[in-house]
């Protein structure tokens, strides 16, 4: 269960959002919904501890990311940027990139995992490809599969969707659905909510 | 010229005619309006002052050989070779002079005292004739390696900053995900140390050996000279720039894995 409680935003001195809370249970999905410069994307890398340190306001199952340790922290509770970045090299190196840091405490990258989930997302045999070579959609859907290979607790999606066509947009939120059934939370920034989704509108927490 | 047993000695009319080459150059900017007249009078009346300067300060330090002269002269030094380091980026990074500096007196610093002591074997060790010599050299050369590694690094850090942060958001610790932009860094440093090591001797005459071989030095001994300090620069330059590159990614990134661009100031061209 993540666990946001009264947390403040700030951007240098200036409050962006003021108290901030809700719970977040695995396998749900949360919408945050507000005016563009509100600090929704700052909120996401606020908990992921990216922006600013979310000291004891931010939990997951009671624990603060001090406690897990910083990295871990983001192992668990993993922020998806808009812009899908890649890494220099193929696909399967992209995505084998976090087994190599400390924090993977010795998991190993499942290439067969790997494959099928970008199969399932309309990008079979792709991971040979030389990753700057993908087009916008096709690195948005690896950067997403980057993000959960690793088996995050809570994924903090900053519109994933973006660069993607209705049909495509459709199918990523399908199979984003699926990962919620095995137990993925995941905090949306994203204009269009589906039906009967919660969402959390900051507009009266504006600072 | 007034020669002497080994050294020939330069008079002042000698500088003097040398100089008029270089009004000669002024006057060919004139004539094309190259614009830089000024800027070559200004830069030879510079040079004569500051190094005429430097010769006197360093004729009263060597006749006053004590080692808190040399220590102090050599902090001196060190101290505005880390400013000059800092303030060539393209980027400032706040905090960034203790470290670079502390990088300084442990890379520069001990490999000039392991020069005079050790390879040249200066009695006493710390006779200022040898080692401030060395550490100037180590550090006008090292430098332009140490400045090439900071400003890569730092442009790594404010431009791609979303990279950096991708590491960071997926789980890597600061050291994990300043790993490529550190490693280019250093690679960029020592490119012209490594370069000038290729093509010495080849394609040019280091000005070292120049010099020794003009006031007189048999030209084997200056080649010996020459190495040293070469290897001396490049030595010194590798770790420094490592050094001062670890040190700026832990002002650059903090503690708590984060990157800190309020930190970083892009200079005005």
């Amino acid at each position: 269960m993540l666990a946001v409680r009264e947390l403040d935003v700030r951007m240098g001195d200036r409050a962006l959002l003021r108290g901030v809370s809700f719970e977040l249970a695995p396998g749900e999905a949360l919408t945050l919904r507000g005016k563009s410069g509100l600090g929704k994307s700052t909120l996401l890398r606020t908990i992921a501890g990216l922006h600013a340190d979310p000291g004891d306001a931010v939990t997951l199952d009671g624990r603060s990311a001090r406690a897990f340790g910083v990295p871990a922290w983001r192992r668990r509770v993993t922020y998806l940027a808009q812009a899908p970045v890649m890494l220099e090299g193929s696909v399967r190196e992209n995505l084998a990139r976090p087994f190599t840091y400390r924090s993977a405490t010795g998991a190993a990258f499942d290439s067969a995992r790997a494959e099928q989930w970008l199969a399932e997302l309309d990008l079979p045999g792709v991971l040979d490809r030389e990753a700057a070579t993908l087009s916008g959609g096709e690195k948005q859907r690896v950067h997403l599969v980057r993000a959960l290979l690793g088996g995050p607790a809570v994924l903090l999606a900053d519109e994933p969707t973006a660069s993607l066509d209705p049909e495509g947009r459709a199918r990523l939120l399908d199979w984003l659905d699926t990962r919620r059934g095995e137990g993925l939370a995941v905090l949306f920034i994203r204009h269009d909510p589906r039906q009967g989704e919660r969402a959390l509108d900051l507009e009266a927490l504006r600072g | 010229m007034a020669e002497g047993a080994d050294v020939i000695a330069l008079s002042l009319v000698d500088l003097a005619g040398a100089a008029t080459l270089v009004l000669l150059a002024g006057v060919v900017s004139l004539l094309l309006r190259l614009g830089l007249g000024g800027q070559l009078v200004l830069g030879m009346v510079r040079a004569t002052v500051q190094l005429f300067l430097l010769g006197f300060a360093l004729r009263w330090i060597f006749a006053h050989v004590h080692w808190a002269l040399t220590g102090g002269a050599a902090l001196v030094m060190i101290s505005l070779a880390t400013r000059a380091a800092l303030q060539r980026t393209s980027h400032a990074l706040a905090g960034a002079f203790a470290g670079s500096f502390l990088t300084l007196v442990l890379t520069a610093g001990v490999f000039a005292i392991l020069g005079s002591a050790l390879f040249v074997g200066a009695d006493p060790w710390y006779h200022p004739r040898y080692l401030l010599p060395l550490l100037g050299m180590l550090l006008g050369n090292g430098l332009t390696g140490i400045s090439l590694c900071l400003d890569s690094l730092l442009v790594s850090f404010a431009d791609d900053r979303e990279r950096v942060e991708l590491e960071l958001a997926l789980g890597a610790t600061r050291w994990e995900a300043s790993r490529d932009p550190l490693r280019r860094a250093v690679r960029r440093g020592i490119v012209p140390i490594v370069n000038a090591m290729m093509v010495a001797g080849v394609v040019s005459i280091p000005g070292m050996m120049t010099g020794q071989i003009l006031s007189g030095t048999e030209p084997v001994e200056a080649v010996k000279y020459q190495l040293l300090i070469l290897f001396l620069i490049a030595g010194a330059t590798t770790l420094g720039s490592l050094g001062v590159a670890v040190f700026a990614s832990m002002r650059a990134l903090d503690e708590d894995h984060r990157l800190r661009p309020e930190r970083l100031r892009r200079r005005a061209k």
